[in-house]
């Protein structure tokens, strides 16, 4: 009934837009590591990005690769804005409240963006790339290639940054045990600031990676943010090596619902599968317990 | 029979064994102490008892009759009521409307509930706390909130899980004499302590954990003699304070 | 009790809502009706949101439901949308049951059930679409019959004002009863603390279905409501997360737990969206929502707990300095 090679490009499709949902959910899974916050508005810093990654391709006429260069430190910058004004003076409060000055973000921010750009769904305008190369026989999309080789350099920096220089150290050293972290010295504080940049900028280089083979809107970010939570959980909240398996596992099963049902179906599914995993396997698939 | 029957109980948390082939049972009216080095599994034995987590293996009895795998409130209904370590009011809400909700959860209305509930901070000395929200308590007046919201749903057995650990002498002595009294009325009580000259005083028999399993177990005096608690649990620098302890009982 | 009793502000406060519809215009009376309509809505998700603690977004399903349900019992079996309250917030109820069962078995709480319930949502508006037999993308134009009391249909939006106000007075009256009843201090306790309540022999999951279904059946009456007062819905204005944003907005600004926060969080935001409706236009402007959103980030770090108890402890001190008495810093949560 199905032709066998549908389902390996299917497949490896999956994978190249698995590479980009591993990035996005090791922004929502730093964040919730180290400063135990469940980032609602994490699809819409991506939504941002995606906005920011258009209107430059769009107004230069330029590859929207070259936003990646302002998008990084704008969305880390932005991130570092909001950690410092909303979530540090809220970081002792009930994790309710926490997840409402999220939500309250997210509701913000895309009516920021509706009022801007306006409800419709928008593309890049620059000739889309559409080209394709040939791998054993299969087609591969080259965009979404690029966006699979860029959102793994940017997710295999970041796990040396961590594990090689001081301040990724001191950044799991918190996320490994807060106040241990405080009484070695490490100005917690600071770590927070930068962790929330740099789940941010994840979000953000996403948001730009996806956006040559993809479209915006306003409320894009629902959909992406179910997507990272997905993933993340699925990887074990927490853990960034979880997230970047998960991504990767999502992917596929997203893109085989893809090609069996439509898209609608196919988010069904993927939504479905998120809140069994929460029932059953909360910790995700490598985790034994949370946090 | 005993009230409480526990039978070669098992519960690891990945590689760790929390409670190892541990076996001990609770005679009706008495004060058990339970003791054992930090880790040990003191609190996985509670949680496993009072239905919070589920064991590997083994069984437990209440009055011949198996409990494992009851929810900690069909637990409560039967008589079983444990206090939590990190003593854990409801921070909200006040003294006397902490202590009312067990009450309540026993299908009593509001009026009655508020009655009793007097009576309970009245037995305790917190009466006059009981329009203050729980949060204002100090810690030693936390610690005595729990065992005021474990007496409020009727137990027949209370595990408190150290009800001293952080009080003040004072507080200390005050916390047993409540202990003694709450025995008095014929409610049988399991407790752990780290604050041994404490739970030697109390206790009419004492078990001591260690890696989960029981190492001994005994009257506090045939303890403070055992070679095998005294170099296990307190390291050999400390037996000597430990002999002392059990002449301070004398 | 020396501030003016509360009782008497609230009796004075509905003799003038009673009234007002002899003095006013309609677009006032619309723009009232929306207000007590969103009152109502926010007051019921409190039951579950508030005395619970449980952060539903996916009250939007209920709302469906309800919608739906009684449309589509009145155009095809032509049944009075007053049955449709019923059965549509029965229906609610019993699929709020069903769907909340294993997320409480699972013990989700907190941002968890947050996720879940965002993810219900989800799932249930991609259902909507699809099926043909609910009007899926399309929706459903509800037909204008006759104006009667019975098809719940009027040319003047007089009846519909006094229907909607008698909505926002029962959920008043529901969650006062709930808040004070053995339920609701069961309820406290379990937003307090899950576990600490269960040790003292309570029953968390059964009273959190409880509180849901209760909460359930409620938002789906608003639901019934709005169908036959828009005479249009479609999965995105009736049935997905926008909708349990707006639900969810009102209470938590107003006053979360609190028996008036909500009514006031409704009284003081439906008007802002209004107000910008008036001022820009189009309602799919998003300016009201991003003024909501902007408000929803400084309640959280202003004023966690609410305007409504802001405003309380403003009246109490002030009244309590008046008589010369020192300003008590402790009350309780359930005042
Ligand atoms: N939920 C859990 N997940 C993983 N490990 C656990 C969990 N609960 C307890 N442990 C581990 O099981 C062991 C026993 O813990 P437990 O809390 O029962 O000890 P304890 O005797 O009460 O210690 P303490 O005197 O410090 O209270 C410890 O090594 C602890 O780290
Ligand atoms: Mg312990």
């Amino acid at each position: 009934m199905f032709d066998p090679s549908l389902i390996v490009e299917g497949v490896i499709s999956g994978l190249l837009i698995g590479g980009v949902y591993s990035l996005l959910a090791i922004g929502l899974t730093i964040i919730f590591g180290v400063l135990g916050v469940i980032n609602f508005a994490h699809g819409e810093l991506m939504m941002i990005a995606m906005y920011v990654t258009l209107v430059i391709s769009n107004s230069f006429q330029v590859q929207p690769y070259f936003a990646f260069f302002l998008v990084l430190p704008l969305l880390f910058l932005f991130g570092v804005f909001i950690q410092k004004f909303l979530i540090q003076p809220v970081l002792d409060a009930p994790p309710d409240i926490q997840v409402l000055i999220t939500l309250g973000l997210s509701i913000a921010l895309q009516n920021i963006a509706l009022l801007i750009w306006g409800p419709n769904y928008q593309s890049l305008q620059v000739s889309r790339n559409q080209s394709v190369i040939h791998f054993l026989g299969y087609v591969v999309s080259v965009p979404r290639l690029l966006a699979f080789i860029g959102a793994l350099t940017v997710s295999g920096l970041l796990l040396v940054f961590l594990k090689k220089s001081n301040l990724g150290k001191a950044i799991r050293a918190c996320a490994d045990n807060r106040e241990g972290a405080l009484l070695i010295g490490i100005r917690v504080e600071r770590v927070f600031l930068v962790t929330f940049g740099i789940g941010a900028a994840c979000a953000g280089v996403a948001g730009v990676f996806i956006m040559p083979f993809f479209y915006t809107s306003p409320h894009i970010g629902l959909t992406f943010i179910l997507i990272s939570f997905v993933v993340a959980i699925l990887g074990g909240l927490g853990k960034i090596e979880g997230a970047l398996v998960g991504g990767l596992i999502i992917g596929v099963v997203e893109s085989l619902g893809g090609i069996l049902a439509d898209e609608s179906i196919k988010q069904i599914i993927t939504f479905s599968l998120f809140i069994i995993i929460l029932f059953f396997k909360p910790s995700g698939l490598f985790g034994k317990k949370l946090r | 029979m005993a009230l409480l029957e526990v039978n070669r109980l098992h519960k690891s948390f990945g590689g760790i064994r929390a409670v190892n082939d541990l076996t001990f049972s609770i005679e009706q009216g008495e004060i058990l102490g339970l003791i054992g080095p930090n880790g040990a599994g003191k609190t996985t034995v509670f949680e496993v008892i009072s239905g919070f987590t589920s064991p590997d293996s083994g069984g437990v009895k209440l009055n011949g009759h198996d409990i494992v795998g009851l929810k900690p409130y069909s637990l409560c209904e039967r008589g079983i009521c444990r206090t939590f370590q990190l003593a854990k009011p409801f921070l909200n809400l006040t003294v006397l409307e902490n202590v009312m909700i067990g009450i309540l959860a026993k299908g009593e209305p509001v009026k009655t509930a508020k009655e009793k509930g007097n009576e309970i901070l009245k037995f305790l000395n917190l009466l006059d706390f009981k329009d203050i929200q729980a949060k204002f308590l100090t810690i030693g007046y936390k610690r005595r909130l729990e065992l005021a919201k474990a007496l409020s749903t009727q137990p027949k057995l209370v595990l408190a899980d150290e009800v001293m650990s952080g009080l003040n002498e004072k507080e200390v002595m005050d916390t047993m004499d409540i202990l003694k009294k709450i025995n008095g009325r014929g409610i049988t009580l399991f407790v752990v302590e780290h604050i041994l000259h404490a739970i030697m005083a109390l206790a009419e028999r004492v078990i001591v954990i260690n890696h989960g399993a029981k190492i001994a177990e005994g009257t506090p005096a045939e303890i403070s003699r055992n070679e095998r608690v005294i170099t296990a649990y307190l390291g050999r620098g400390f037996s000597d304070r430990f002999q002392d302890l059990s002449k301070e009982k004398r | 009790m020396n501030f003016p009793s509360k009782f008497h502000i609230l009796l004075i406060a509905g003799i003038i809502l009673i009234l007002v519809p002899f003095f006013v215009g309609s677009y006032f009376l619309h723009v009232m009706i929306i207000i007590f309509f969103y009152a109502f809505l926010a007051e019921s998700w409190n039951i579950l949101g508030g005395l619970a603690g449980q952060l539903s977004l996916g009250h939007g399903i209920f709302f469906g439901v309800g919608a739906y349900t009684s449309s589509i019992m009145f155009i095809k079996l032509n049944v009075s949308p007053w049955v449709g309250f019923l059965v549509g917030g029965v229906f609610a109820a019993v699929l709020g049951l069903i769907i909340s069962f294993p997320v409480f078995h699972y013990k989700l709480r907190g941002a968890y059930y947050a996720l879940v319930t965002l993810a219900y949502v989800e799932i249930f508006e991609k259902l909507a679409l699809k099926i043909e037999y609910v009007g899926g993308a399309l929706g459903i134009l509800i037909p204008l019959r006759e104006s009667s009391l019975l098809a719940l249909q009027f040319q003047s939006k007089k009846p519909y004002y006094y229907i909607c106000f008698a909505l926002m007075i029962i959920s008043i009256g529901i969650t006062h009863w709930a808040k004070m009843s053995r339920f609701g201090y069961i309820l406290s306790a379990i937003k307090e603390d899950e576990d600490a309540a269960e040790a003292v022999g309570v029953n968390a999951t059964k009273y959190k279905l409880i509180a849901t279904a209760l909460s359930a059946f409620l938002t789906a009456m608003g639901g019934v409501f709005y169908a036959q007062y828009t005479t249009f819905i479609d999965p995105k204005t009736t049935l997905s997360v926008f909708v349990s944003i707006e639900i969810v907005l009102r209470p938590i600004i107003g006053g979360v737990g609190t028996i008036l926060g909500p009514i006031l969080g409704s009284f003081v935001l439906t008007p802002l969206s209004e107000l910008t409706r008036l001022l820009i236009g189009s309602g799919q402007s998003g300016v009201h929502l991003l003024v909501y959103g902007i408000i929803l980030i400084v309640v959280c770090l202003r004023a966690p707990r609410g305007i409504f108890v802001e405003i309380q402890t403003l009246f109490r001190k002030y009244f309590e300095k008046r008589r010369g008495e020192v300003v008590r810093h402790y009350g309780t949560a359930r005042s």
